[in-house]
């Protein structure tokens, strides 16, 4: 963990509020360690699990309802060998803004690299996953509200073996309160996986206003983010979700074939006011990459109109997980 | 007039068969109509070239300025070929990053480990032998079984090493490689026929100003991230850029990027990227 977040203060403090252990017990994953300081509470339940299935479940839940500025929060995640856990979330993730007027004063006395930091609202995690392994992180979307500053970063290190489904996504904000869209001042996400250390696939955003010297600058993000309203990735790596892996990308494939053939992208140039939340066509746009040998897995990337449609999608490709984890993902039985 | 051999179509790096993903957003519909003006066609080509470069700034800059702090860095060190030292080392650390920052964008990938193969390549024999020690030393470790070997050398890393033997300094290197990712752009506009010739020039000339001051600011806040201080050995300078690249490059423009990935399933296509 510690060479995870090195040089990396703020992370290493973040990821430091929580942790979980998942191990062997009575020869089943069993949560071994659950330990969360406010406001970070995680809860482990069995209703809606399939007990028959060798898996954990645990939801990471805010007890304040969202970040506030500054506020810290994370987890530190250990799946030991031959284990599974699916961590989930209670409802999305909401990240408020920035309150300048509480940290002006340490930004101006605050020198190097990390003064126009202070007061950023950091997420952090870490997760080991040993061998023959399993981790799920199945969270609820992040909405990052107006003028808000958020980090987050999460680094899954995996043994070869380990295996790992990785789902992370991030919305406009309150998009129906007065079509607050895209407003925040900068948001910064990250995934790192690596095997054995090495890094494998990262996957890495960050959105600012325009405000910052750029080449966008003239034009507002909202602006440039036209009618998307989410995005959102999915990593699918490790032998235990080969065939997961497999599906995914060819359904990918498959829809990304169609829309390159009759221009799937051009609803995104619209005026975002002309896709109302109730829009009956939900447009949405994929493209799948296989990670390079010797690394078994793929990544799919999207970018959608609404919510909705970007769930809908999640719990179909990830249906066939029920088998391994005990319940199906972003399902109302059982998973977020 | 090094940086002009550097920046150069002549140099023969295979960028022209690479469109960033301008030839893959027009086929998707997410840049330009089928009815739009010529006015119209080349402002979406304006807006495209300035995403990408400034998500090239944002992504790939980074590791263009570590790279080339490597190279200058065994240059203080003289440090000869057959030494596998610490900036070598580095060097393979920060071009692993690199490739996995590319690995969720598979067309991406395979551009920036092609051309950055043929830089490499170009810039060995265009800078002759005294010179191009260390990029040799790069290129053998390319052939060197995992996990020393690389098998990819991606395009930011090795133009940053060839900066450093061409004596460009970090802001001149991130003006040379943010002017490239504008000029491939703009160059495969002309030939998608997205916008003419004279108005794609045009464009081009009107994003400069803009994107000088850009790279100023990624140069000045890699600096502010990695500065040296008195006491610290090559090795705190190494793991300090290291550390910075693990967490500050990200991509920018998410819906081109998500949209280039898709650029292998199109019907039919230009390029390669």
């Amino acid at each position: 963990m510690h060479r995870a977040f090195a040089g990396d203060p703020a992370a290493r403090r973040a990821c430091a509020i929580a942790a979980l252990d998942v191990t062997r017990a009575a020869g089943t994953s069993t949560v071994t360690r659950c330990y969360a300081e406010y406001p970070v509470k995680i809860l482990t339940p069995k209703r809606g699990i399939d007990s028959a299935c060798d898996c954990a479940w645990a939801y990471a839940v805010n007890m304040g309802g969202g970040l506030v500025s500054g506020d810290a929060s994370g987890a530190t995640i250990r799946v030991d060998d031959e284990c599974a856990l699916a961590m989930a979330t209670q409802g999305t993730q909401k990240v408020y803004k920035h309150d300048t007027r509480r940290w002006n004063d340490d930004v101006k006395t605050r020198e190097g690299d990390d003064a126009w930091k202070v007061g950023e609202t950091t997420s952090a995690l870490y997760a080991s996953v040993g061998q023959g392994g399993l981790l799920a992180l199945l969270p609820d979307p992040t909405q990052v509200f107006a003028d808000a500053v958020f980090r987050q970063t999460q680094t899954i290190d995996m043994h070869e073996n380990g295996s790992c489904v990785c789902v992370d996504w991030i919305t406009a904000g309150r998009i129906g309160y007065g079509n607050e869209r895209w407003a925040f001042e900068r948001a910064d996400v990250r995934t790192r996986v690596t095997v054995n250390g090495e890094p494998v696939v990262v996957e890495a955003t960050r959105l600012e206003a325009s405000s910052r010297v750029s080449l966008n600058s003239d034009v507002s993000l909202g602006m440039r983010m036209g009618a998307a309203n989410v995005f959102a990735s999915l990593i699918i790596i490790g032998p235990r979700v080969r065939e997961l892996a497999k599906s995914c990308g060819d359904w990918a494939r498959a829809l990304a074939t169609r829309h390159m053939a009759h221009g799937g992208a051009s609803w995104v140039r619209a005026s975002a006011d002309d896709l109302t939340q109730t829009d009956p066509q939900s447009k949405l746009f994929v493209s799948a990459s296989d990670l390079p040998l010797p690394h078994p897995g793929v990544v799919l990337r999207f970018f959608a109109a609404d919510t909705e449609s970007v769930q809908d999608v999640l719990r179909s490709l990830l249906a066939p997980l029920a088998s391994q984890l005990g319940a199906p993902p972003y399902d109302e039985r059982g998973g977020s | 007039m090094e940086t002009f051999v550097l920046i150069d179509p002549l140099l023969p790096t295979g960028a022209f068969a690479h469109s960033l993903g301008l030839e893959p957003a027009r086929i998707a519909r997410a840049v330009g109509t089928l009815d739009e003006t010529s006015v119209e066609a080349s402002r979406a080509v304006e807006t495209y070239a300035r995403e990408c470069a400034q998500s090239a700034i944002d992504a790939q800059l980074p590791f263009a300025l570590a790279a080339r702090a490597f190279a200058v860095r065994a240059n203080e060190k003289h440090a000869r070929e057959e030494d596998d030292d610490e900036t070598t080392r580095a060097w393979r650390a920060a071009n692993a990053e690199c490739g996995a920052l590319c690995a969720s964008n598979a067309v991406n990938r395979r551009a920036s480990a092609s051309t950055g193969a043929a830089l490499l390549r170009a810039s060995i024999v265009a800078f002759g032998e005294e010179r191009s020690w260390y990029l040799r030393a790069i290129k053998r470790t390319l052939r060197r079984p995992p996990p020393l070997g690389l098998g990819e050398a991606h395009h930011a890393c090795v133009f940053g090493a060839v900066s450093a033997i061409a004596n460009l300094d970090a802001e001149a290197c991130a003006r040379a490689y943010v002017y490239c990712i504008m000029r491939d752009v703009c160059s495969a506009a002309t030939r998608l026929n997205a916008s003419g010739p004279l108005e794609t020039a045009a464009a081009l000339r009107r994003c400069v100003d803009d994107a000088e001051a850009a790279c100023a600011v990624a140069v000045a806040d890699f600096n502010a991230a990695t500065a040296r201080t008195a006491t610290s050995t090559v090795v705190d300078d190494g793991c300090t850029i290291i550390h910075h690249l693990r967490r500050a490059p990200a991509t920018s423009a998410l819906i081109y990027d998500v949209v280039q990935g898709a650029h292998d399933r199109a019907r039919a296509r230009l390029f390669n990227s």
